[in-house]
């Protein structure tokens, strides 16, 4: 699980940098299919 | 067939979301101080529970902070909720009405990371919030308990039929009179809804409070957290016993008031 890598990475190793990161690049695994899906539908709506 | 495997199905439902809880009623009374063996009935956890100083405090703490962030959370949201319905021309509405169901989306350890180095940073240049404690959590739960208030408030408002208010506007009321006295009553239900599931986010929040609390501030999630690591005690037992006790009165409360109002 990523959030555990964030958790250990955070509380464990005390190093913010690196938790930092990791959380930016679980933003972007989230983020990604939600824009790739709006994306899709505004173009179903269009035809 | 059919009908015999309906009810089957129903009761392995049941079993799947109420069976861990009636065993940890039942293992709360146990007088073993091992959680696995049956030693007797006994109530002397719960005596042990009372008398455990830490315990109790985090209690306090976290009833504290959920009904203040709650309320506190309530009205910003119910703000947010009729700017979004209400207000037809506000520039940035679309972008705040999506980024308004962020916090909603967002696993809780990116929540606290992130309110975590804005307090830091915050500290560091403004030298406020002075370290970290009752404040950061409380406005950390404000944060994300808005924007659940805010979802529910809007999806009452969005239904409401707005010829009331246009009405009461017609005869002379000025807006905020209409608002106190039409609007506000008309979306109560969805405001105490709303101020009950952010009252439960808060009480059951540990992530994003592990993350922005400091010495001193310790809330019943951490402690619970903390000590279940260590190996799970009865005496936890006997407290989510209490707390299933308080949340049942609840809302068999709010069912007989429902029906009442209802009839």
């Amino acid at each position: 699980m990523i959030g555990k890598v964030l958790w250990t990475e955070y509380f464990g190793n005390r190093d913010w940098p690196v938790a930092s990161a990791v959380a930016i690049v679980m933003l972007l695994i989230m983020l990604i299919p939600i824009m790739v899906l709006r994306r899709a539908q505004s173009k179903g709506a269009e035809i | 067939m059919k009908l015999r495997f309906t009810p089957v199905m129903a009761l392995f439902g049941f079993a799947f979301l109420y069976g861990p809880i009636v065993s940890l009623i039942i293992f709360s009374f146990n007088k073993s101080k091992l959680v696995t063996v049956w030693g007797g009935w006994s109530t002397k956890w719960y005596a042990e529970l009372f008398a455990n100083e830490q315990i109790m405090q985090a209690a306090w703490l976290s009833l504290k902070i959920g009904v203040i962030s709650a309320s506190v959370a309530t009205v910003f949201g119910t703000m947010m909720a009729m700017v979004l319905v209400r207000f037809k021309k506000v520039r940035g509405k679309g972008l705040m009405g999506g980024m308004i169901t962020g916090p909603l989306v967002m696993p809780d350890v990116i929540i606290g990371l992130s309110l975590l180095l804005l307090f830091v940073s915050m500290q560091s240049l403004i030298g406020w919030p002075a370290g970290r404690g009752l404040t950061t959590i409380l406005i950390a739960h404000i944060t994300f308990n808005m924007a659940f208030v805010t979802v529910v408030v809007q999806s009452r408002l969005s239904d409401m039929d707005d010829s009331i208010e246009e009405a009461a506007l017609d005869l002379g009321a000025s807006p905020t009179r209409v608002f106190f006295d039409i609007t506000l009553p008309m979306i109560t239900p969805a405001l105490i809804s709303g101020w009950l599931l952010a009252f439960t986010l808060s009480l059951d929040d540990l992530v994003i409070s592990s993350f922005v609390s400091g010495p001193g501030a310790t809330t019943l999630p951490m402690v619970i957290f903390s000590k279940v690591r260590l190996g799970v005690s009865p005496d936890i037992n006997a407290l989510a016993s209490l707390i299933v006790l308080a949340v049942s009165v609840g809302i068999v409360i709010s069912a007989i008031l429902m029906r009442k109002k209802s009839k």
